[in-house]
Protein backbone atom coordinates (compact mmCIF):
# COMPACT_ATOMS: atom_id res chain seq x y z
CA UNK A 1 0.00 0.00 0.00
CA UNK A 2 2.79 1.98 0.57
CA UNK A 3 4.22 1.75 -2.89
CA UNK A 4 0.94 3.38 -4.57
CA UNK A 5 1.23 5.81 -2.14
CA UNK A 6 4.52 7.03 -2.85
CA UNK A 7 4.06 6.51 -6.81
CA UNK A 8 0.46 9.02 -6.50
CA UNK A 9 2.82 11.71 -5.53
CA UNK A 10 4.67 14.34 -7.15
CA UNK A 11 8.55 13.20 -7.89
CA UNK A 12 10.24 15.95 -5.91
CA UNK A 13 13.20 15.20 -4.09
CA UNK A 14 12.12 14.40 -0.10
CA UNK A 15 14.39 16.13 2.56
CA UNK A 16 13.08 15.02 5.88
CA UNK A 17 10.26 12.20 5.76
CA UNK A 18 8.71 11.09 9.08
CA UNK A 19 6.70 7.72 9.35
CA UNK A 20 4.67 6.09 11.71
CA UNK A 21 6.50 7.95 14.76
CA UNK A 22 5.47 7.67 18.26
CA UNK A 23 6.55 9.08 21.34
CA UNK A 24 5.93 8.02 24.69
CA UNK A 25 6.54 8.77 28.30
CA UNK A 26 7.02 6.42 30.67
CA UNK A 27 6.12 7.67 34.30
CA UNK A 28 6.34 5.60 37.55
CA UNK A 29 2.59 6.43 39.02
CA UNK A 30 2.18 8.04 42.56
CA UNK A 31 3.42 6.08 45.53
CA UNK A 32 3.92 2.86 43.13
CA UNK A 33 6.49 1.00 41.27
CA UNK A 34 3.95 0.53 38.18
CA UNK A 35 4.71 2.05 34.87
CA UNK A 36 2.58 4.04 32.58
CA UNK A 37 3.40 4.65 29.17
CA UNK A 38 2.02 7.94 27.72
CA UNK A 39 1.95 8.28 23.76
CA UNK A 40 2.40 12.34 22.89
CA UNK A 41 2.20 11.42 19.32
CA UNK A 42 1.45 8.46 17.37
CA UNK A 43 1.57 7.72 14.21
CA UNK A 44 3.37 10.74 12.78
CA UNK A 45 3.55 11.32 8.95
CA UNK A 46 5.49 14.40 7.90
CA UNK A 47 7.32 15.00 4.49
CA UNK A 48 9.60 18.29 3.60
CA UNK A 49 10.09 18.36 0.20
CA UNK A 50 12.92 20.39 -1.63
CA UNK A 51 11.42 23.97 -2.19
CA UNK A 52 8.68 23.63 0.19
CA UNK A 53 7.81 24.85 3.34
CA UNK A 54 5.75 22.63 5.05
CA UNK A 55 3.24 23.94 8.14
CA UNK A 56 2.66 21.63 11.24
CA UNK A 57 -0.33 23.39 12.55
CA UNK A 58 -1.59 21.91 16.11
CA UNK A 59 -3.36 23.71 19.35
CA UNK A 60 -1.30 23.17 22.52
CA UNK A 61 -1.25 19.70 23.74
CA UNK A 62 -1.63 18.54 20.45
CA UNK A 63 2.42 17.54 20.42
CA UNK A 64 3.66 19.84 18.42
CA UNK A 65 6.91 20.74 19.90
CA UNK A 66 7.08 17.26 21.28
CA UNK A 67 7.89 16.73 17.46
CA UNK A 68 10.32 19.56 16.87
CA UNK A 69 12.65 17.77 20.24
CA UNK A 70 12.36 14.30 18.87
CA UNK A 71 13.94 15.46 15.46
CA UNK A 72 16.83 16.88 17.41
CA UNK A 73 17.17 14.17 19.99
CA UNK A 74 16.22 17.14 22.63
CA UNK A 75 13.40 14.60 24.61
CA UNK A 76 14.13 13.88 28.53
CA UNK A 77 15.36 10.08 29.24
CA UNK A 78 11.50 8.89 30.07
CA UNK A 79 10.61 9.13 26.34
CA UNK A 80 10.76 6.58 23.84
CA UNK A 81 10.73 7.28 20.15
CA UNK A 82 9.76 4.64 17.90
CA UNK A 83 9.11 4.97 13.56
CA UNK A 84 11.26 5.78 11.32
CA UNK A 85 13.02 9.34 10.35
CA UNK A 86 15.07 9.67 6.77
CA UNK A 87 17.07 12.37 5.51
CA UNK A 88 17.58 12.80 1.89
CA UNK A 89 16.62 9.19 1.96
CA UNK A 90 18.68 7.39 4.65
CA UNK A 91 17.29 6.88 7.50
CA UNK A 92 18.55 8.96 10.54
CA UNK A 93 19.91 7.55 13.02
CA UNK A 94 21.47 8.75 16.58
CA UNK A 95 24.92 8.95 15.75
CA UNK A 96 23.83 10.34 12.37
CA UNK A 97 21.47 12.50 13.47
CA UNK A 98 24.17 14.01 15.58
CA UNK A 99 26.76 15.09 13.24
CA UNK A 100 23.60 16.69 10.97
CA UNK A 101 22.17 18.76 14.02
CA UNK A 102 23.02 22.22 13.62
CA UNK A 103 24.73 21.81 10.52
CA UNK A 104 22.31 20.64 7.69
CA UNK A 105 19.25 20.41 9.88
CA UNK A 106 19.14 23.43 11.92
CA UNK A 107 16.73 24.23 14.48
CA UNK A 108 14.87 27.90 15.40
CA UNK A 109 13.86 27.75 18.64
CA UNK A 110 10.71 29.10 20.20
CA UNK A 111 11.75 31.21 22.44
CA UNK A 112 14.54 34.06 22.50
CA UNK A 113 16.17 33.01 25.71
CA UNK A 114 17.32 30.61 24.33
CA UNK A 115 20.29 33.13 23.65
CA UNK A 116 23.05 32.60 25.78
CA UNK A 117 22.98 36.08 27.76
CA UNK A 118 26.24 36.22 29.10
CA UNK A 119 27.74 35.85 25.57
CA UNK A 120 28.28 38.34 23.26
CA UNK A 121 25.68 38.17 20.31
CA UNK A 122 28.76 38.18 17.22
CA UNK A 123 30.35 34.68 19.60
CA UNK A 124 27.19 33.00 19.85
CA UNK A 125 26.36 32.75 15.89
CA UNK A 126 29.90 31.68 15.16
CA UNK A 127 29.78 28.72 17.40
CA UNK A 128 33.45 28.44 18.44
CA UNK A 129 34.45 29.72 14.85
CA UNK A 130 37.48 31.69 14.24
CA UNK A 131 38.36 31.70 11.37
CA UNK A 132 38.21 34.20 8.17
CA UNK A 133 35.53 32.84 6.33
CA UNK A 134 33.07 32.51 9.22
CA UNK A 135 33.37 35.77 10.21
CA UNK A 136 32.86 36.70 6.62
CA UNK A 137 29.77 34.91 6.36
CA UNK A 138 28.67 36.05 9.34
CA UNK A 139 28.80 39.27 8.66
CA UNK A 140 27.22 38.89 4.98
CA UNK A 141 24.17 37.24 6.93
CA UNK A 142 24.04 40.31 9.42
CA UNK A 143 23.68 42.56 6.64
CA UNK A 144 21.45 40.54 4.67
CA UNK A 145 18.84 40.39 7.81
CA UNK A 146 19.83 44.99 8.48
CA UNK A 147 22.02 44.52 11.34
CA UNK A 148 25.15 46.20 11.91
CA UNK A 149 28.52 44.99 13.01
CA UNK A 150 27.66 46.61 16.54
CA UNK A 151 25.32 43.20 16.94
CA UNK A 152 28.29 41.37 17.18
CA UNK A 153 29.84 42.91 20.07
CA UNK A 154 26.23 43.84 21.92
CA UNK A 155 24.90 40.97 24.12
CA UNK A 156 20.96 39.77 23.87
CA UNK A 157 19.76 41.81 26.48
CA UNK A 158 21.03 44.57 24.64
CA UNK A 159 18.35 43.19 21.48
CA UNK A 160 14.88 44.17 20.48
CA UNK A 161 12.59 40.89 20.70
CA UNK A 162 12.93 41.31 16.72
CA UNK A 163 16.62 41.22 15.90
CA UNK A 164 17.30 38.87 18.87
CA UNK A 165 14.71 36.60 16.28
CA UNK A 166 16.84 37.37 13.16
CA UNK A 167 20.23 36.41 15.42
CA UNK A 168 18.37 33.19 15.99
CA UNK A 169 17.41 32.90 12.01
CA UNK A 170 20.91 33.77 11.29
CA UNK A 171 22.79 31.46 13.71
CA UNK A 172 20.83 28.69 11.64
CA UNK A 173 21.53 29.70 8.45
CA UNK A 174 25.23 29.97 9.49
CA UNK A 175 26.39 26.67 8.33
CA UNK A 176 24.12 26.48 5.30
CA UNK A 177 21.59 23.87 6.40
CA UNK A 178 19.27 22.46 4.14
CA UNK A 179 16.35 21.82 6.49
CA UNK A 180 15.36 24.57 9.23
CA UNK A 181 12.78 23.21 11.57
CA UNK A 182 11.46 26.61 13.24
CA UNK A 183 8.81 26.50 16.18
CA UNK A 184 6.57 29.23 16.51
CA UNK A 185 9.45 31.48 14.96
CA UNK A 186 7.18 34.76 15.16
CA UNK A 187 5.30 34.44 18.60
CA UNK A 188 5.50 37.66 19.52
CA UNK A 189 6.65 39.68 16.70
CA UNK A 190 4.76 42.74 15.02
CA UNK A 191 3.13 41.66 11.39
CA UNK A 192 5.40 43.73 9.35
CA UNK A 193 9.17 41.44 10.72
CA UNK A 194 6.51 38.44 10.44
CA UNK A 195 6.02 39.25 6.91
CA UNK A 196 9.88 39.73 6.70
CA UNK A 197 10.51 36.61 8.60
CA UNK A 198 8.30 34.13 6.13
CA UNK A 199 9.95 36.15 3.05
CA UNK A 200 13.13 35.29 4.54
CA UNK A 201 11.62 31.11 4.42
CA UNK A 202 10.44 31.34 1.47
CA UNK A 203 13.88 32.66 0.07
CA UNK A 204 15.56 30.08 1.62
CA UNK A 205 13.16 27.73 1.01
CA UNK A 206 13.11 28.32 -2.80
CA UNK A 207 17.20 27.76 -3.28
CA UNK A 208 16.39 23.82 -3.12
CA UNK A 209 15.89 24.06 0.72
CA UNK A 210 13.64 22.96 3.26
CA UNK A 211 11.35 24.49 6.02
CA UNK A 212 9.40 22.54 8.96
CA UNK A 213 7.28 25.32 10.45
CA UNK A 214 5.64 24.55 13.60
CA UNK A 215 2.72 26.60 14.41
CA UNK A 216 -0.68 27.15 16.53
CA UNK A 217 -1.62 29.91 13.95
CA UNK A 218 -3.12 28.38 10.90
CA UNK A 219 -3.69 31.75 9.43
CA UNK A 220 0.09 32.71 10.05
CA UNK A 221 0.61 29.69 8.12
CA UNK A 222 -1.48 30.02 5.34
CA UNK A 223 0.77 32.98 4.58
CA UNK A 224 3.62 31.58 3.91
CA UNK A 225 3.65 27.46 3.79
CA UNK A 226 3.27 25.22 0.52
CA UNK A 227 1.72 22.27 2.93
CA UNK A 228 -0.50 22.32 5.61
CA UNK A 229 -0.14 19.23 7.98
CA UNK A 230 -3.15 19.70 11.08
CA UNK A 231 -2.03 17.85 14.20
CA UNK A 232 -5.06 17.06 16.76
CA UNK A 233 -4.18 14.83 19.53
CA UNK A 234 -0.78 13.71 18.94
CA UNK A 235 -1.13 12.37 15.26
CA UNK A 236 -2.12 14.01 11.76
CA UNK A 237 -5.36 14.16 10.42
CA UNK A 238 -4.71 15.90 7.31
CA UNK A 239 -1.98 16.63 5.21
CA UNK A 240 -3.12 19.33 2.45
CA UNK A 241 -2.12 22.27 0.31
CA UNK A 242 -2.38 25.65 1.75
CA UNK A 243 -4.80 26.18 -1.20
CA UNK A 244 -7.31 24.05 -0.03
CA UNK A 245 -7.59 26.58 2.76
CA UNK A 246 -9.57 28.53 0.28
CA UNK A 247 -12.64 26.77 0.63
CA UNK A 248 -14.43 24.85 3.14
CA UNK A 249 -15.64 22.04 0.68
CA UNK A 250 -11.73 21.69 -0.76
CA UNK A 251 -10.59 20.18 2.91
CA UNK A 252 -11.17 16.84 4.04
CA UNK A 253 -11.36 15.74 7.51
CA UNK A 254 -14.06 17.56 9.77
CA UNK A 255 -11.30 18.88 12.57
CA UNK A 256 -9.96 20.88 9.54
CA UNK A 257 -13.59 22.11 8.19
CA UNK A 258 -14.07 23.35 12.23
CA UNK A 259 -11.11 24.88 12.22
CA UNK A 260 -11.84 27.18 9.23
CA UNK A 261 -15.04 27.66 10.03
CA UNK A 262 -13.80 29.14 13.25
CA UNK A 263 -11.45 31.25 11.64
CA UNK A 264 -13.55 35.07 12.45
CA UNK A 265 -13.94 35.76 8.53
CA UNK A 266 -15.17 32.38 8.11
CA UNK A 267 -18.28 32.90 9.83
CA UNK A 268 -16.29 32.26 13.69
CA UNK A 269 -18.47 29.13 14.48
CA UNK A 270 -17.77 27.22 18.11
CA UNK A 271 -18.06 23.81 17.91
CA UNK A 272 -18.11 22.43 21.14
CA UNK A 273 -15.83 19.95 23.07
CA UNK A 274 -12.00 19.87 24.08
CA UNK A 275 -9.19 18.39 22.64
CA UNK A 276 -8.62 14.94 24.54
CA UNK A 277 -6.28 14.68 27.21
CA UNK A 278 -3.63 12.48 26.93
CA UNK A 279 -4.46 9.82 29.12
CA UNK A 280 -7.78 9.72 27.83
CA UNK A 281 -6.78 8.56 24.69
CA UNK A 282 -8.72 5.72 23.38
CA UNK A 283 -8.36 3.90 20.07
CA UNK A 284 -9.96 5.13 16.83
CA UNK A 285 -10.58 8.43 15.44
CA UNK A 286 -9.60 11.07 18.32
CA UNK A 287 -11.50 13.84 17.06
CA UNK A 288 -14.74 11.37 16.95
CA UNK A 289 -16.68 12.60 20.16
CA UNK A 290 -16.59 15.99 19.30
CA UNK A 291 -17.42 15.00 15.62
CA UNK A 292 -20.88 15.66 13.81
CA UNK A 293 -20.88 13.05 11.52
CA UNK A 294 -19.73 9.85 14.18
CA UNK A 295 -20.17 6.34 12.76
CA UNK A 296 -19.34 2.88 14.42
CA UNK A 297 -16.26 2.38 11.97
CA UNK A 298 -14.07 5.64 13.66
CA UNK A 299 -13.73 3.51 16.77
CA UNK A 300 -11.89 1.19 14.98
CA UNK A 301 -8.05 1.65 13.01
CA UNK A 302 -8.35 4.70 10.49
CA UNK A 303 -5.25 4.50 7.78
CA UNK A 304 -3.93 7.82 6.52
CA UNK A 305 -5.40 7.86 2.76
CA UNK A 306 -4.90 9.37 -0.03
CA UNK A 307 -7.86 12.39 -0.94
CA UNK A 308 -7.60 14.83 -3.81
CA UNK A 309 -3.66 15.64 -3.78
CA UNK A 310 -3.78 15.10 0.07
CA UNK A 311 -4.09 12.65 2.99
CA UNK A 312 -6.65 12.60 5.36
CA UNK A 313 -7.17 10.06 8.35
CA UNK A 314 -11.56 9.91 8.79
CA UNK A 315 -13.34 6.78 7.26
CA UNK A 316 -15.62 8.85 5.62
CA UNK A 317 -12.06 9.86 3.51
CA UNK A 318 -11.68 6.05 3.45
CA UNK A 319 -14.83 5.36 1.76
CA UNK A 320 -14.39 7.73 -0.51
CA UNK A 321 -11.14 6.43 -1.53
CA UNK A 322 -12.20 2.69 -1.41
CA UNK A 323 -15.15 3.02 -3.88
CA UNK A 324 -13.01 5.59 -6.35
CA UNK A 325 -10.11 3.38 -6.58
CA UNK A 326 -13.38 0.24 -7.32
CA UNK A 327 -14.47 2.50 -10.44
CA UNK A 328 -10.73 3.02 -11.47
CA UNK A 329 -10.09 -0.48 -11.55
CA UNK A 330 -12.93 -1.18 -13.61
CA UNK B 1 -21.92 52.36 36.21
CA UNK B 2 -19.38 54.39 34.83
CA UNK B 3 -15.54 54.29 34.83
CA UNK B 4 -14.02 57.29 33.77
CA UNK B 5 -10.07 57.72 32.82
CA UNK B 6 -9.33 61.78 34.07
CA UNK B 7 -6.34 62.91 32.55
CA UNK B 8 -3.91 60.32 33.02
CA UNK B 9 -0.03 60.40 32.92
CA UNK B 10 2.43 57.52 32.98
CA UNK B 11 5.94 57.50 32.74
CA UNK B 12 8.00 54.27 33.54
CA UNK B 13 10.77 54.55 36.09
CA UNK B 14 13.68 55.41 33.95
CA UNK B 15 12.09 56.45 31.03
CA UNK B 16 12.24 59.51 29.16
CA UNK B 17 9.34 60.12 27.70
CA UNK B 18 5.83 59.12 28.77
CA UNK B 19 3.92 56.29 27.71
CA UNK B 20 0.48 57.81 28.73
CA UNK B 21 0.03 61.82 28.29
CA UNK B 22 -2.98 63.42 29.69
CA UNK B 23 -5.68 60.34 28.36
CA UNK B 24 -8.99 60.64 29.21
CA UNK B 25 -11.51 58.19 28.72
CA UNK B 26 -15.01 57.04 29.72
CA UNK B 27 -17.23 54.32 29.55
CA UNK B 28 -20.39 52.71 30.76
CA UNK B 29 -20.85 49.01 32.06
CA UNK B 30 -23.36 48.51 29.44
CA UNK B 31 -20.76 48.91 26.35
CA UNK B 32 -18.20 46.95 24.30
CA UNK B 33 -14.94 48.92 23.18
CA UNK B 34 -12.28 47.39 21.12
CA UNK B 35 -9.41 49.65 22.00
CA UNK B 36 -6.37 49.52 18.97
CA UNK B 37 -3.69 51.30 18.55
CA UNK B 38 0.18 50.63 17.21
CA UNK B 39 2.45 48.49 19.83
CA UNK B 40 3.92 50.46 22.20
CA UNK B 41 1.87 53.21 22.05
CA UNK B 42 0.31 52.38 26.02
CA UNK B 43 -2.42 50.36 25.49
CA UNK B 44 -1.59 47.65 28.22
CA UNK B 45 -0.38 50.45 30.68
CA UNK B 46 -3.92 52.36 30.68
CA UNK B 47 -5.92 48.79 31.51
CA UNK B 48 -3.55 48.03 34.13
CA UNK B 49 -3.75 51.28 35.42
CA UNK B 50 -7.76 51.18 34.71
CA UNK B 51 -7.90 47.44 36.53
CA UNK B 52 -6.36 49.36 39.04
CA UNK B 53 -3.17 47.04 39.15
CA UNK B 54 -0.70 50.35 38.39
CA UNK B 55 -0.52 53.67 39.73
CA UNK B 56 -0.14 56.69 37.32
CA UNK B 57 1.62 59.19 37.70
CA UNK B 58 -0.65 62.25 37.28
CA UNK B 59 -4.37 61.62 36.64
CA UNK B 60 -7.20 59.12 38.24
CA UNK B 61 -9.35 56.35 37.81
CA UNK B 62 -13.37 56.99 39.29
CA UNK B 63 -15.87 54.26 38.91
CA UNK B 64 -18.80 56.15 39.71
CA UNK B 65 -17.02 59.46 40.90
CA UNK B 66 -15.46 57.30 43.63
CA UNK B 67 -12.06 56.13 43.33
CA UNK B 68 -11.67 51.88 42.79
CA UNK B 69 -11.63 50.29 46.10
CA UNK B 70 -8.47 49.52 47.70
CA UNK B 71 -9.78 46.62 49.74
CA UNK B 72 -11.98 43.63 48.54
CA UNK B 73 -13.42 42.27 45.42
CA UNK B 74 -12.62 45.22 42.42
CA UNK B 75 -15.62 45.61 39.95
CA UNK B 76 -12.68 46.56 37.16
CA UNK B 77 -11.72 43.06 36.69
CA UNK B 78 -8.50 42.28 33.81
CA UNK B 79 -7.61 38.97 31.88
CA UNK B 80 -3.76 38.88 30.84
CA UNK B 81 -2.59 37.78 27.53
CA UNK B 82 -0.03 35.17 29.54
CA UNK B 83 -2.38 33.07 31.62
CA UNK B 84 0.31 30.89 32.75
CA UNK B 85 2.07 33.89 34.32
CA UNK B 86 -1.44 34.77 35.94
CA UNK B 87 -1.82 31.66 38.24
CA UNK B 88 -0.07 30.85 41.12
CA UNK B 89 2.25 27.72 40.06
CA UNK B 90 1.74 25.93 43.77
CA UNK B 91 -2.04 25.98 43.91
CA UNK B 92 -4.64 23.52 42.27
CA UNK B 93 -6.62 25.04 39.88
CA UNK B 94 -10.21 24.59 42.31
CA UNK B 95 -8.55 28.03 44.41
CA UNK B 96 -8.39 30.12 40.46
CA UNK B 97 -12.36 29.31 40.63
CA UNK B 98 -12.37 30.13 44.54
CA UNK B 99 -11.08 33.74 44.18
CA UNK B 100 -13.60 34.49 41.95
CA UNK B 101 -16.73 33.26 43.19
CA UNK B 102 -17.34 31.47 40.15
CA UNK B 103 -20.92 29.88 39.93
CA UNK B 104 -21.30 26.49 38.31
CA UNK B 105 -23.18 27.77 34.97
CA UNK B 106 -19.72 29.78 33.88
CA UNK B 107 -17.71 26.74 34.77
CA UNK B 108 -19.75 24.86 32.44
CA UNK B 109 -20.05 27.45 29.55
CA UNK B 110 -16.62 28.18 29.57
CA UNK B 111 -16.46 24.18 29.24
CA UNK B 112 -14.09 23.47 32.13
CA UNK B 113 -14.01 20.32 32.99
CA UNK B 114 -14.30 18.81 36.83
CA UNK B 115 -11.13 16.77 36.41
CA UNK B 116 -8.94 19.98 35.46
CA UNK B 117 -9.51 21.58 39.25
CA UNK B 118 -7.30 18.92 40.99
CA UNK B 119 -4.66 19.71 38.61
CA UNK B 120 -2.02 21.74 38.92
CA UNK B 121 -1.55 24.64 36.37
CA UNK B 122 1.39 23.31 35.07
CA UNK B 123 -0.31 20.02 34.07
CA UNK B 124 -2.70 22.16 32.30
CA UNK B 125 -2.64 23.55 28.17
CA UNK B 126 -2.56 27.74 27.84
CA UNK B 127 -5.92 27.39 26.38
CA UNK B 128 -7.23 25.44 29.13
CA UNK B 129 -5.96 27.70 31.60
CA UNK B 130 -7.35 30.84 30.07
CA UNK B 131 -10.79 29.24 30.09
CA UNK B 132 -10.23 29.56 34.36
CA UNK B 133 -9.05 33.01 34.19
CA UNK B 134 -11.45 34.37 32.04
CA UNK B 135 -14.30 32.36 34.46
CA UNK B 136 -12.06 34.01 37.58
CA UNK B 137 -12.28 37.53 36.24
CA UNK B 138 -16.21 37.22 35.80
CA UNK B 139 -16.88 36.49 39.26
CA UNK B 140 -20.25 38.31 40.90
CA UNK B 141 -18.93 41.43 41.33
CA UNK B 142 -17.74 42.55 38.13
CA UNK B 143 -19.01 45.26 36.42
CA UNK B 144 -15.88 46.06 33.92
CA UNK B 145 -13.82 43.37 32.08
CA UNK B 146 -10.51 43.96 30.68
CA UNK B 147 -9.26 42.03 27.84
CA UNK B 148 -5.62 42.02 26.61
CA UNK B 149 -4.58 39.89 23.99
CA UNK B 150 -6.52 36.96 26.04
CA UNK B 151 -6.97 34.61 22.47
CA UNK B 152 -3.54 34.88 21.06
CA UNK B 153 -2.13 31.61 22.16
CA UNK B 154 -5.39 29.71 21.57
CA UNK B 155 -5.88 27.97 18.81
CA UNK B 156 -8.83 29.05 16.21
CA UNK B 157 -11.77 26.85 17.47
CA UNK B 158 -11.25 27.58 21.30
CA UNK B 159 -10.85 30.99 20.25
CA UNK B 160 -14.18 31.32 19.04
CA UNK B 161 -15.75 29.16 22.06
CA UNK B 162 -14.54 31.27 24.54
CA UNK B 163 -15.62 34.95 22.62
CA UNK B 164 -19.05 32.75 21.96
CA UNK B 165 -19.91 32.43 25.62
CA UNK B 166 -18.07 35.20 27.09
CA UNK B 167 -19.61 38.01 24.84
CA UNK B 168 -23.03 36.60 25.42
CA UNK B 169 -22.75 36.20 28.84
CA UNK B 170 -21.16 40.12 29.47
CA UNK B 171 -23.81 41.22 27.86
CA UNK B 172 -26.57 39.76 29.59
CA UNK B 173 -24.84 40.76 32.70
CA UNK B 174 -24.55 44.32 31.74
CA UNK B 175 -20.51 44.29 32.31
CA UNK B 176 -18.87 46.60 30.18
CA UNK B 177 -15.74 45.52 27.99
CA UNK B 178 -12.55 46.60 26.70
CA UNK B 179 -11.29 44.71 24.30
CA UNK B 180 -7.01 44.83 23.31
CA UNK B 181 -6.24 42.96 20.27
CA UNK B 182 -4.14 42.83 16.72
CA UNK B 183 -6.03 40.47 15.43
CA UNK B 184 -7.57 42.24 12.66
CA UNK B 185 -9.92 39.75 11.41
CA UNK B 186 -10.83 38.65 15.30
CA UNK B 187 -11.76 42.91 15.49
CA UNK B 188 -13.95 43.39 12.57
CA UNK B 189 -15.97 39.70 13.15
CA UNK B 190 -16.59 41.02 17.10
CA UNK B 191 -16.99 44.55 15.78
CA UNK B 192 -20.03 43.79 13.27
CA UNK B 193 -21.49 40.63 15.40
CA UNK B 194 -21.39 42.58 18.63
CA UNK B 195 -22.00 46.39 17.64
CA UNK B 196 -18.48 47.02 19.57
CA UNK B 197 -16.62 50.55 19.12
CA UNK B 198 -13.60 50.93 17.73
CA UNK B 199 -11.29 53.75 19.95
CA UNK B 200 -7.66 54.68 18.44
CA UNK B 201 -5.24 55.15 21.49
CA UNK B 202 -4.00 58.19 20.22
CA UNK B 203 -7.30 60.16 20.10
CA UNK B 204 -7.81 59.54 23.67
CA UNK B 205 -4.74 62.34 24.59
CA UNK B 206 -4.91 65.80 25.40
CA UNK B 207 -7.61 67.90 25.73
CA UNK B 208 -10.26 65.77 23.08
CA UNK B 209 -11.39 63.47 26.20
CA UNK B 210 -14.49 61.40 26.21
Amino acid sequence: MDERRVDDRRVDREILEIRNLTVSFIQYQKNTFHKSVLPVISDLEITVREGEITAVVGSSGSGKSVLAHALFGLLPQNASVNGSISYLGKPLRPGMAARLRGREIALIPQGVNCLDPLMKTGKQILNGKKDRLSVLRMRELLGKYGLTRETERQYPSELSGGMARRVLLITALMNRPKLIVADEPTAGMEEALAKKAFADFRDFADTENGVLLITHDLRMALTVADRIVVLYAGTVVEDASADDFAAERLLRHPYTKALWRAMPEHGFSAEPGVQPYVSDRKRGCLFAPRCPDRREACGGEIPMVLVREGMARCVRCEEIYQSARQEGGE
Amino acid sequence: MRLCAEHISYRYPEAVTEVLSDVSFGMENTEMNILVGPSGCGKTTLARILAGYQKPSAGKVLLDERPLPQKGYCPVQMVWQHPEMAVNPRVKMQNVLDEGNVDEYTVRGLGIEKDWCGRYPQELSGGELQRFCIARAIGKGTRFLIADEISVMLDLITQSQIWTFLLEELRKREIGLILISHDRYLVTCLKQQYSMKIIAMPELSGDSGA
